[in-house]
């Protein structure tokens, strides 16, 4: 810390970034007139959509400004990849370098902004209709569906714009700071259910038990995080005659939480739909087994069985995030320019095939084992009676994943701009003798 | 697949507890903050309506 405030340019990111952070707060915190808050507290809390709240960092349940918060972005995310399967233009224009990037970054944002506008309006007429937005005239509706859409597309301009520092992804970052703004919430509900009222001696446990569970949490999002698979490598050494040996990572989370993140907002489509629409019958029946909330829960363990859909469709999101982002021929290729190659396989199409053949295992592997620490968690939860809490596997794995992240950009920046002081005050001693 | 799940690298004990203490510390720090900022912010806007 003393370190970044020390560095000039750091210190203006970083300070630039908790300005970004104090403004995204504002939009979220600050709730719009006119709107019943307790109705949509209550489709969030009945259905289970915990979820879709944290990484709205609480704004959806208060109708703030930025209530619609990213969410938007995250399904035109899902959209635009799904596209790319059926139209290759898009898929050539993502793997076409930086200028072809930022066009699909453009399309990923209208994309964004026009569903937060279907949206804002969705959520204004359903309100309007059952007598929960005064007055209910199309003006009003407008307006609504204008500051939710205008906030929607704020926090992309914010996420882009952290995004533009260098120091990492800037949604990560909006949904890093919207998840520990519900902490503070869940660790008083904590409080509430395991302390709150016992004798001493349970009191003293049970805490002790809650900050065990949450470290070794923790931990297990870590391992998970840092895990790499390393193909050893070795160069033609054309310089001095000797052939250096180096490592080729894959990291055990190659996908991280995309598959978990995108599954999640899929499945609390239909969820948020039948909360406002609860005369459909069977959107409600589909939405209790959809809903977090019920599995592993003693009072309705029948709905249990809805976790099936969840990992089946992060299992889909693996492979098919892999299959858009992940490009072997081009790392093969790239392998084969620098004159690396694998120990044991041949250069070209065979490295190509075993580097997607580690790629598809390692991603397999990292999403299982993510499943394992969401699913257990969740149950952990149900079981104990808590319901679902912020401070669960996603969510966890979310900021393990973008501190870590974070640290490691902050921390090469700070070397770099060490060694370039360094070079400066050697310049300078050189001049000073003479030399330059 | 029991042979592959051996070829992984995994952190070192030093490593995870040093990357624990840090996103521990990091979560406590950020969420106590956007907690003090939501309250100022709420206190100002109730001030103000």
């Amino acid at each position: 810390m003393k370190t970044i405030l020390g560095n000039k340019q750091l210190r203006n990111k970083f300070l630039l970034l908790i300005g970004m952070m104090i403004l995204i707060r504002i939009g979220s915190t600050i709730p719009i007139p006119g709107v019943n808050v307790d109705y949509m507290k209550n489709i969030l809390n009945n259905n289970g959509l915990t979820f879709l709240n944290i990484i709205t960092g609480n704004s959806l349940a208060r109708m703030s400004l930025f209530a619609l918060s990213i969410s938007p972005y995250i399904t035109a995310s899902i959209i635009i990849q799904l596209l790319m399967v059926v139209f290759p233009v898009l898929e050539e224009m993502n793997k076409d370098g930086k200028t072809g990037h930022k066009k699909v970054e453009k399309i990923t944002n209208i994309t964004g902004i026009s569903l937060a506008f279907v949206q804002a309006l969705f959520i204004a007429i359903s309100f309007g209709a059952q007598g929960l937005l005064q007055p209910y005239t199309w003006w009003r509706v407008l307006i609504m569906t204008a500051i939710w859409t205008s906030g929607a597309a704020i926090l992309i301009f914010i996420g882009d714009r952290i995004t533009k520092m260098d120091i990492g992804n800037g949604i990560s970052y909006i949904l890093l700071f919207n998840i520990l703004s519900t902490f503070p919430r869940d660790l008083t509900s904590i409080y509430q259910v395991f302390v709150m009222n016992r004798p001493i001696g349970y009191r003293v446990l049970n805490t002790l038990l809650a900050a065990c569970s949450l470290i070794v949490l923790i931990i297990a999002c870590i391992i998970l995080s840092t895990s790499v698979r390393k193909i050893p490598m070795t160069f033609s050494g054309k310089m001095d005659g000797r052939s250096p040996r180096q490592e080729f990572p894959v990291p055990l989370n190659l996908c991280g939480v995309i598959p978990v993140i995108f599954t999640s907002s899929i499945m609390s489509m239909p969820i948020l739909i039948s909360g406002f629409m609860p005369n459909i019958k069977w959107l409600s029946n589909l939405s209790r087994y959809l809903s977090q909330q019920n599995w592993f829960n003693p009072a309705s363990m029948k709905y249990t069985i809805g976790m099936i859909p969840y990992v089946l469709l992060t299992y889909f999101f693996t492979t098919f995030y892999l299959n858009v982002n992940f490009n072997a021929i081009e790392i093969a290729n790239n392998l084969k320019q620098q004159g690396a190659v694998i120990s044991g396989i041949r250069p070209g199409k065979p490295t190509q095939e075993y580097i997607e053949k580690i790629a598809i295992k390692m991603a397999v592997l990292g999403t299982t084992c993510t499943l394992g620490v969401i699913l257990v968690t969740c149950a952990v939860c149900n079981l104990s009676g808590l319901g679902s809490l912020s401070i669960g596997g996603t969510s966890i794995l979310i900021c393990v994943s973008v501190i870590i992240e974070s640290s490691k950009i902050f921390k090469t920046a700070i070397q770099s701009s060490k060694n370039r002081s360094y070079y400066k005050r050697r310049k300078g001693e050189a001049s000073l003798f003479g030399l330059i | 697949m029991k042979n592959f799940v051996k070829t992984i690298k995994y952190p070192s004990k030093r490593e995870v507890m040093n990357l624990t203490v840090l996103t521990t510390a990091s979560m406590l720090t950020i969420s106590a903050f956007i907690f003090g900022v939501d309250a100022v912010i709420m206190t100002i806007y109730n001030l103000l309506v």
